[in-house]
């Protein structure tokens, strides 16, 4: 059976206005962390020996601030614990300022093969506004240094609807990234999280979104492009080009288990999902304890599986595979749903193909709504 | 001195939070029937809601001792509820006293309450002894407060003690004032029994227990009574006082306050008012002034949780159990539901009610907006009462209709007398008359429809006149008015509980304020959804709800999906509480949130 590995690296040298993620940027901490990291890759490794790893995640925080030597340490920790499969999907995530040639070659070296960089707007003047320390030219230098030691497939996190960003600020980081031939694009509206600086400043009216039509309008525009650039869209945010899926995302919308390393990291393994400690420094202290880190621990229930299956797959473009969902877990969706079924596919939100409810284009836009009226 | 002579049966009335509880607090602690520990802050008031709101619904009677110039009185203070609700049943305490304490707060002088509970004490042919309270406060002025005495109610005031009822100040001088001024009973112990019901309550091992004074006769155990009103017949199994804890006595005789149980099943059957009476030789003379109460304001009352159905229903019989004024029967709304239509004597008594529900039974309740009782004259010659919009005949079927009418009496300074005419006006009132008692206070006069007042009449009383002025109002009769029937439409389908009787001036204006409203709280759904206000097919407010065009749950770091399964359970508990109309979900806060509505 599959597990992928999902590592977490919970620092940030800055945190930007809009996160409500744990990371921290008590640097001087990396080099403990890291030891902690590999010791509990190690250790857990007895419980999943009959897995095999297809997929690898360095996420953060902002993995790229680790120093020299970091990155292979981790990776050559799970390659020699695990059983991992030769072309295992291995993704880094890189800040475009904390990216250069050195470490570029140290990660390509070690075996990853797919950075995720995230540059939100290629806009010097909206990156300022919401708290990225780089600018569009450390993003340019970035991708050419990662692709000078050799990385093919490069991923450019992009976001909708920052304060202020117009259209043509948009167009602009899109031709940026189709130039530059990236294979991948994750493009998030930007969600006010409570409790995050931006959250208060657009409360205190110190900060302007752009209205709903017009964040709308963008990500109608980012579609279309994406669409003629021949990027395909396999999951809400997500467009790649043919066969640049992130795996390792797609198994999670899938329910394929997945075990995570590292501060504030999660797991799904056998209907389990659990995740450790938010607090670096007892993380440290309780891994060289021998101690256990897990925050929770909870184990799902048939209603709990199939209303997540449900979450989780609609947001891929496939669907939810219908057959799968009755064979797994004995329910029959269409038969439990068949009204609200019908009020969607009234309203062009979902449709059904070949033993997959999916939802259309229309329906992404309001996909937590579908799932609600899908999930009870 | 006979034994009689030496009792006196009164009661305290006030204006709201003018110190009547906190009075008669003092008196029963001065007059040492319970200590000041054993007197936990306000013995009278026992329900938590009536505390916290200063106001006392239950009346409890309590016997007093105390010792004037060597000799030992009997003094039985029945408590009187102070809102205008409850108009009839203070009445009917009245009735059952010689005298009535009148408070007057020294900071605040004559309200509105004040002069409506004087004139009732009068009425029902009350010695009244007026007691200026609050002197303990700085802002406390005796003087004015004995002038307004003399020159607004007109009686003297020379015998007032002024007292401060919180720290214990001259209560000594009222309990003296009680025993010169209020006269004694003058029964006759041999006639044929002759006994008021001033209120009841239910006991789980006694039954209906009826709080009575005695006018002629006696009552002990074994006795068989009749009530007049009702003509039922029962064998009395105890009689008793309150000291203020019932406490069974042998007898009770001509002038006593005091309690009767019969294996009484229920509180319906001791009609505030009634008279006891011997069974074998009734009187030909009941005690006068019974009345008929009937509920004056209507309302639906339904669970948010469909589920809890059952739980309401069992809440309502155990409240009245001890509240015969309760009414309700089964009612469904396409909207909410199973539920109950309930009848209350007044607003506050609609809130009490609801408040008891939530907080003593723990339900979480949807109630429509209050209604009154309509009557309706249909074409066919029948004339029905209406107090609920959906049972309204079609307009065709409809001759004219009558509401409600209520004589309002407000009470402000001078300064305010503009912008509560406005009020009145706003309001459909009928100015009656207009007043300059003193230099200080106006007496206004209106006539206006229940249907008016039983919103927020009160909050804005008391915002136009920077909570100054108070208010009085008795129901006068029904009178024709030109009344229509508005529906709600929520995406073309009409939303039974939202509809609303109105009068057809103030239709336009209403229905605009309510589609409003609802477009305000009804969140943004799949597709667009017009609300509109309509009489009959003619709709004449509309406004729309925009489909929603953006709900995606953001991203998520580390796999972390127990934190996205937490946000959808929240929300899905949040749709728990919608209601759904045809295909529209409204929140149940919808249906509250039109209540606050002018």
């Amino acid at each position: 059976m599959n597990l992928g590995i999902y590592v977490h690296i919970p620092f940030c040298v800055s945190k930007c206005l809009y996160c409500n993620f744990y990371s921290e940027n008590k640097l001087e901490y990396i080099n403990d962390y890291v030891l902690a990291l590999t010791k509990e890759i190690k250790r857990e490794s007895k419980k999943y020996t009959q897995y095999s790893i297809d997929t690898i995640f360095i996420g953060g925080g902002t993995p790229s601030v680790l120093p020299a030597g970091c990155v292979s340490l981790i990776v050559n920790a799970i390659k020699q614990n695990y059983n991992v499969l030769p072309g295992a999907e291995i993704t880094i995530e890189a800040n475009p300022n904390s990216i250069n040639y050195t470490n570029s070659a140290e990660w390509f070296s070690a075996g990853v093969n797919r950075v995720s960089v995230g540059v939100q707007t290629t806009s010097n003047r909206v990156l300022k506004i919401i708290g990225r320390t780089h600018t569009y030219q450390d993003f340019f230098k970035a991708i050419d240094d990662l692709k000078s030691v050799g990385f093919k497939n490069i991923n450019a996190d992009i976001m909708i609807g920052l304060p202020t960003q117009k259209q043509n600020e948009l167009k602009a980081t899109l031709r940026q990234c189709f130039g530059m031939g990236l294979t991948h694009i994750s493009a998030y509206t930007l969600i006010l999280e409570e409790g995050t600086p931006m959250c208060g400043l657009v409360q205190q009216k110190k900060l302007k979104l752009p209205s709903e039509e017009k964040t709308l309008g963008m990500f109608k525009y980012l579609l279309k492009h994406t669409e003629l650039n021949g990027y395909n869209r396999y999951e809400v945010s997500n467009f790649c080009l043919p066969g640049f899926e992130c795996k390792h995302n797609l198994n999670c919308w899938n329910m394929v288990p997945y075990v995570g390393f590292g501060c504030a990291a999660h797991s799904f393994v056998e209907n389990f999902r659990f995740g450790n400690i938010s607090n670096i420094e007892r993380y440290i202290k309780l891994i060289n304890q021998g101690k256990s880190v897990k925050a929770f621990n909870e184990e799902l229930t048939v209603n709990q599986l199939i209303e997540e299956s449900i979450m989780l797959n609609l947001r891929t473009t496939k669907g939810i595979n219908l057959k799968d969902l009755k064979q797994k877990y004995g329910y029959d969706l269409l038969k439990e749903k068949s009204l609200e079924v019908m009020e969607l596919q009234k309203l062009g939100l979902i449709k059904l193909e070949n033993g997959y409810l999916f939802a259309t284009t229309e329906g992404f836009y309001v996909l937590n709504q579908i799932i609600l009226k899908l999930v009870d | 001195m006979t034994r009689q002579d030496k009792i006196r049966n009164f009661c305290i009335v006030a204006h709201i939070d003018h110190g009547k509880s906190t009075l008669a607090d003092r008196l029963i602690e001065h007059t040492g029937t319970l200590t000041k520990r054993e007197l936990s802050e306000q013995v009278l008031d026992s329900m938590d809601i009536e505390r916290e709101r200063g106001i006392t619904i239950k009346l409890t009677p309590t016997k007093m001792k105390y010792v004037y110039n060597g000799e030992q009185y009997e003094l039985n203070l029945i408590d009187t509820p102070g809102h205008v609700d409850f108009t009839y049943e203070v009445s009917r305490s009245l009735a059952a006293c010689e005298g009535a304490i009148l408070i007057v707060d020294a900071t605040q002088g004559v309200e509105a309450q004040t002069l409506a509970n004087a004139y009732l004490a009068i009425d029902n042919n009350l010695e009244i002894l007026p007691v200026i309270n609050k002197i303990d406060l700085p802002s406390a002025d005796i003087e004015t407060a004995r002038e307004e005495i003399e020159e607004i109610i007109g009686i003297d005031s020379s015998i007032a003690p002024a007292v401060s009822a919180k720290d214990g100040t001259n209560i000594n001088q009222v309990l003296e004032q009680i025993v010169k001024y209020v006269p004694a009973p003058k029964g006759n112990e041999n006639a044929t029994l002759r006994a008021l019901i001033f209120d009841s309550y239910y006991d789980n091992f006694k039954g209906a227990v009826c709080l009575v004074r005695i006018f002629d006769g006696q009552v002990k155990a074994g006795d068989r009574i009749k009530f007049y009103i009702t003509g039922k017949e029962y064998d009395v199994t105890e009689v008793g006082v309150f000291e203020p804890k019932p406490v069974s006595q042998n007898v009770l005789r001509a002038g006593d306050v005091g309690y009767i149980c019969a294996s009484i099943k229920n509180v319906a059957e001791t009609k505030v008012g009634d008279t006891i009476t011997n069974a074998t030789n009734p009187t030909l003379n009941p005690l006068p002034g019974y009345k008929e109460v009937k509920p004056v304001v209507f309302s639906g009352i339904f669970c948010v949780d469909g589920a809890d159905y059952d739980a309401l229903k069992d809440a309502l019989e155990k409240l009245k159990l001890n509240d015969a004024s309760l009414e309700y029967e089964p009612e469904v709304s396409q909207a909410l539901g199973f539920g109950f239509r309930c009848g209350f004597l007044g607003l506050l008594h609609m809130e009490i009610i609801q408040e008891r529900l939530e907080r003593e039974f723990d339900l979480d309740l949807i109630t429509t907006a209050p209604s009154v009782c309509y009557k309706v004259h249909k074409v066919d010659g029948e004339v029905i009462n209406v107090s609920n919009p959906a049972d309204l005949p079609k307009p065709q079927e409809i001759e004219f209709m009558e509401e409600p009418m209520t004589r309002v009496n407000i009470f402000t300074p001078p300064q305010f007398v503009g912008n509560l005419m406005e009020l009145a006006q706003e309001k459909r009132g009928e100015h009656k008359d207009l007043q300059y008692l003193d230099k200080n206070r106006c007496q206004l006069v209106y006539d206006i429809p229940l249907n008016e007042i039983i919103y927020d009449f009160f909050d804005k009383l008391k915002s136009c006149s920077r909570g100054y002025a108070s208010l009085d109002y008795e129901i006068l009769g029904y009178k024709e008015s030109d009344l229509v029937k508005v529906d709600i439409l929520l995406n073309g389908e009409v939303c039974d509980a939202l509809s609303m009787i109105v009068h057809r001036e103030r239709a336009y204006y209403k229905s605009r304020a309510i589609v409003e409203k609802l477009k305000e709280v009804i969140p943004r759904q799949l597709f667009e959804i017009p609300i509109q206000a309509a009489i009959g097919s003619k709709v004449i407010a509309r406004e729309t709800v925009k489909a929603l065009r953006k709900d995606v749950l953001a991203k998520c770091y580390g796999g972390d999906i127990s934190r996205k399964r937490k946000l959808l359970e929240k929300q899905k508990k949040g749709k728990k509480r919608m209601r759904k109309i045809g295909s529209v979900e409204i929140p149940s806060e919808a249906f509250m949130s039109i209540l606050k509505i002018d």
